[in-house]
């Protein structure tokens, strides 16, 4: 991890302008979405265009040539540029040899990727950029901070200021009259240039169309205007037909701003002409160009690992929901693209080592898996880009170490043996961690952790490692590490609860870590180790169910292990078979229609925090609510319930601050709703709420629900 | 299938909720009267205009003329015609006509003659105070209004003076984006090799700006408002 990367991030959650900024649009951008998503079904519409897009990437090669013959009968040139200088130099060239001396420009991420203005800049030719927030950057020298928002870190005071010093004259910091002088000061732009470039949000291959897309209107103006015309696209934006782009309007829009259409769907298809009268071009352009650029994208077509990043439709929404992208806007990523998309495509376009950086700062949270309308895994796209630095580079020391005792079972309880002698100094009265010396100080710095248990839960689970003879449905309980060396007595909790609700639980003493650590940071062979030994260990009794009180182990047994073990066919089998016993905690209480053990204390209210890897990474959040409920609990819903506390793994020794700070914002929504217990079920998201509080001298307690059901509280 | 008037209901209800005044005139003196008494609420005294049969059913042009205000046809075709009061004209007539119309001595040269246009036409389109072009059709589950044109003209006239008017004939609604997307398939254009016409505009709603903090702000650099005036048969 780069020390740069990390003052950035610094200085970023040190901004404060900044962060009041990114706080109204993360806000606007849920109010948005909402909005857009009201009256469709959004998972049918998304499964259309990600099998529409998977379509158009396969056929690819074969709809390049359908494009540019259709293009080229329609009166455009079509040039296609493998890389950035070969796009470069050929619009360079097409100017210079024109005369040209001016150009607007639209907005267009691929523009940005090649560094297409600032090649022209350099050559004494002068670009404006047209999209307000664009201009904004540009004045600023700065790059995008969104995709769809590139200014939304700006204020209007230093617009204003940007503006100022462009015209030469005071411009209001009042929105209203500071948008009529930017449109007024663009205007002049249109009228004066000689050449216009746009990007294309959508290229139409059975009629060599290229289809724009703005709110603002700049789009209609800078294909219209100037006699000599550019557009520059990447080639995962071929699509066979009308109804493929139908398939990305029905979403673009509505996913980043929450409106049905862009105001301005603009279709261009070659040069026109005047109606009655023999004049080329018409009051458009003159000569159209189209360059398809490739720049790294048919690499990512060849790569069975990463080809759906090319689905991407460039909404942006993927950022809207990123708790990392809240809290650092897309400025601190340093490069185009930014977000996890972004991690991806700067691998492939830019810079491999940028992207394991930009990498590293995913929490997994899946929120924008949850809502990308081509269906992208994009926390998978990150795992495998982490898997393929760790085969580049190997793994970092520390996290060799780490992982070697993890996968030793007996090395590891010892390590927790000898840490839990060792961490005695450290210990506060409740038991709590609140500062680690070097160099594991970044792990207290946001939260306290808790102190590791001497008494480990598989010693004190000896005498049930096989199921009670006669009674039915056998359950595994998999504790995993935060339980079995941290919270032993939720584990006792979880067995007592099952015993009380009539099941037959046993504890197998050969269960170890599930490997998550591993998995998520790329390395694939100590995860597969520890699933192998996993799956033997589970199978054992052949049990009905396997329930866990970790919903990232719960993803680990249910899903990765089927990945890890694809082409291993024995081991796969079992994981197949094991996979479908695999259940939380409250899904199998619910599923078996278990009647609560314990009432609440009258009018109880307890808030519930949504883990997850438990609702997005296995679809539940209903099944936790109803057994409170049905407990007797008043349940009072906090803001942003399903929102990432920031425990983010690894991302905790990396990037400390960033995840206190998605932290922070969650215990915002937790003390708004002013109880004094937030419940969840999820003993890592119990580790980062619990650690957080204590930190804060808060007195709100943090409870699994396995605990509050079995009575412990 | 929704009938006709569903599909005008649909319509008027998602154009509205998009942020453009819509009106439905049920005769033609109850369009033409809107469209002046528009003009007249917002003080217009020039209107470019592109190419739009429902306006030569309303005889807009005179109309708005008698009323005071000028307007100005933006296909070159049009102007050049309007120039010659309403006479076609040929090529090579058309550069006498714009050396008269602009004082200065046009060629009689293609290039020179839509040099000339283009510049005076865009002194027009920014100048006007109302722009007012047709759709060929309504799409009623966006509220999205449809314009195919090769000259470029019409999305000039939607795009660049104070206010825009869309003519809209109720009888062209089609029900869906996919709808839409057949019926463009079936109207190629006119010019060799194109299977689509050149320019096809999907207007939805008022355009906005988010890029300036406070608010979402609309007239971000197109007309301050939309209005859309739909004839019913």
């Amino acid at each position: 991890m780069s020390g740069k990367l990390r003052k950035q991030v610094r200085q970023a959650l040190a901004d404060e302008t900044l962060q009041v900024a990114l706080s109204r649009f993360t806000m606007l951008t849920k109010f948005g979405r909402q909005m857009g998503m009201a009256g469709i079904d959004f998972e049918a519409l998304r499964q259309e265009l990600r099998e529409r897009k998977a379509k158009a990437i396969d056929n690819l090669p074969a709809l390049i040539e359908e494009f540019k013959a259709n293009a080229a009968a329609a009166g455009a040139v079509v040039f296609e540029a493998g890389n950035a200088d070969k796009a470069n130099d050929y619009i360079a060239g097409l100017a210079r040899r024109r005369g040209i001396r001016h150009i607007i420009k639209s907005k267009s991420m691929l523009t940005e990727e090649i560094g297409l203005r600032h090649h022209l800049e350099r050559l004494g030719i002068r670009v404006d950029e047209t999209d307000i927030g664009e201009r904004i950057v540009q004045l600023a020298r700065e790059k995008p901070a969104h995709i769809v928002g590139p200014a939304i870190h700006k204020t209007t005071e230093q617009i204003a200021s940007l503006f100022t010093e462009l015209l030469g004259e005071q411009v209001s910091t009042e929105s209203q009259p500071l948008l009529d002088t930017v449109r007024d000061s663009l205007r002049q732009c249109y009228l004066d240039a000689d050449m216009g470039i746009s990007g294309a949000n959508i290229a139409i291959a059975e009629t060599g169309t290229i289809v724009i897309l703005t709110n603002e209107g700049n789009g209609q103006l800078v294909t219209t205007l100037s006699p000599l015309q550019v557009a520059v696209v990447g080639i995962e934006k071929i699509m066979p037909g009308f109804e493929d782009a139908n398939a990305v309007l029905r979403l673009l829009s509505r996913s980043c701003v929450g409106t049905k259409m862009t105001v301005y769907t603009s279709f261009i298809t070659g040069t026109g002409k005047v109606s009655g009268l023999p004049l080329p071009g018409g009051q458009g352009p003159r000569e159209m160009y189209i360059v398809l650029v490739d720049n790294g994208r048919s690499r990512m077509r060849d790569s069975d690992d990463f080809r759906e990043a090319l689905y991407c439709i460039k909404c942006g929404v993927c950022l809207n929901v990123c708790p990392v992208f809240a809290s650092l806007s897309g400025q601190t990523y340093g490069h185009v693209y930014q977000g996890g998309i972004g991690a991806i495509l700067t691998a492939f376009y830019h810079d491999r080592e940028r992207s394991r950086d930009l990498s590293e700062m995913c929490m997994g949270c899946m929120s924008c898996k949850s809502v990308c309308p081509a269906g992208i895994d994009i926390p998978g796209l990150i795992r495998r880009l982490r898997a393929h630095h760790v085969r580049e580079k190997g793994l970092p020391a520390v996290k060799r170490l780490a992982y070697s005792v993890l996968k030793h079972p007996a090395r590891l309880e010892r390590a927790v043996r000898a840490g839990a002698k060792l961490q005695g100094p450290f210990l506060d009265s409740d038991s709590m961690i609140n500062r680690l010396p070097y160099p594991l100080s970044s792990l207290t710095d946001t939260i306290s952790l808790p102190g590791l248990s001497s008494g480990l839960l598989r010693s004190r689970m000896a005498g049930c490692a096989s199921p009670a003879p006669g009674r039915s449905p056998k359950v595994v309980f998999y504790s995993g590490c935060v339980t079995s060396y941290a919270y032993p007595e939720l584990g006792e909790d979880v067995m007592s609860l099952l015993e009380r609700v009539g099941v037959a639980p046993y504890y197998p003493q050969e269960q170890a870590c599930c490997g998550a650590p591993a998995y998520f940071s790329g390395d694939y062979g100590s995860a597969l180790a520890l699933a192998r030994r996993n799956i033997e260990a589970l199978s054992g009794g052949d049990p009905d169910y396997i329930v866990t009180v970790c919903p990232g182990c719960a993803v680990m047994l249910k899903k990765e292990f089927l990945s890890l073990t694809a082409g291993l066919t024995e081991l796969h089998e079992k994981a197949v078979r094991l996979s479908a016993k695999v259940r939380d905690l409250s899904q199998l209480l619910a599923e078996l229609g278990t009647k609560p053990v314990v009432v609440a204390p009258a009018e109880k209210r307890v808030t519930y925090h949504d883990p997850c890897h438990l609702k997005r990474g296995l679809g539940i959040s209903a099944e936790p609510r109803q057994l409170l409920e049905a407990a007797g609990y008043n349940l009072v819903e906090m803001n942003d319930s399903d929102a990432c506390c920031g425990f983010g793994g690894d991302t905790l020794l990396s990037h400390p601050e960033l995840c206190g700070s998605i932290l922070q914002r969650k215990l915002v929504n937790i003390e708004a709703t002013g109880v004094d217990t937030v419940v969840t079920g999820c003993t890592a998201c119990v580790l980062q709420l619990r650690g957080g509080l204590h930190k804060n001298n808060s007195p709100i307690k943090v409870v699994h629900i396995a605990r509050l059901l079995a009575g412990q509280v | 299938m929704p009938n006709d008037n569903e599909l005008l209901e649909r319509f008027k209800t998602e154009a509205a909720l998009t942020g453009a005044q819509v009106k439905l005139a049920s005769s033609a003196e109850e369009a033409v009267k809107y469209v002046l008494g528009l003009a007249k609420e917002q003080g217009i005294t020039t209107v470019v205009k592109s190419t739009s049969a429902i306006a030569d059913r309303l005889d807009l042009t005179a109309r708005l003329s008698k009323a005071g205000i000028k307007v100005m046809e933006t296909s070159i075709a049009q102007w050049a015609a309007q120039l010659a009061r309403g006479q076609e004209v040929p090529i090579d007539k058309i550069a006498e006509l714009i050396s008269a119309a602009t004082g200065e001595t046009v060629p009689a040269d293609p290039k020179a003659i839509l040099q000339v246009a283009r510049r005076v036409l865009k002194d027009a389109y920014t100048g006007a105070g109302l722009g007012i072009t047709e759709a060929d059709f309504g799409i009623a589950e966006t509220g999205t209004l449809v314009t195919l044109e090769n000259e470029g003209n019409a999305r000039l006239a939607a795009a660049l003076p104070k206010l825009h008017l869309t003519l809209l004939d109720g009888t062209r609604i089609a029900g869906s984006l996919a709808d839409a997307a057949e019926l463009i398939k079936g109207s190629p254009g006119g010019i060799p090799g194109h299977k689509v016409p050149t320019f096809i505009t999907y207007l939805t709603g008022r355009n906005t700006t988010a890029d300036i903090p406070g608010a979402i702000f609309a007239r971000a650099q197109g007309p301050a408002e939309e209005h859309i005036l739909i004839l019913k048969a």
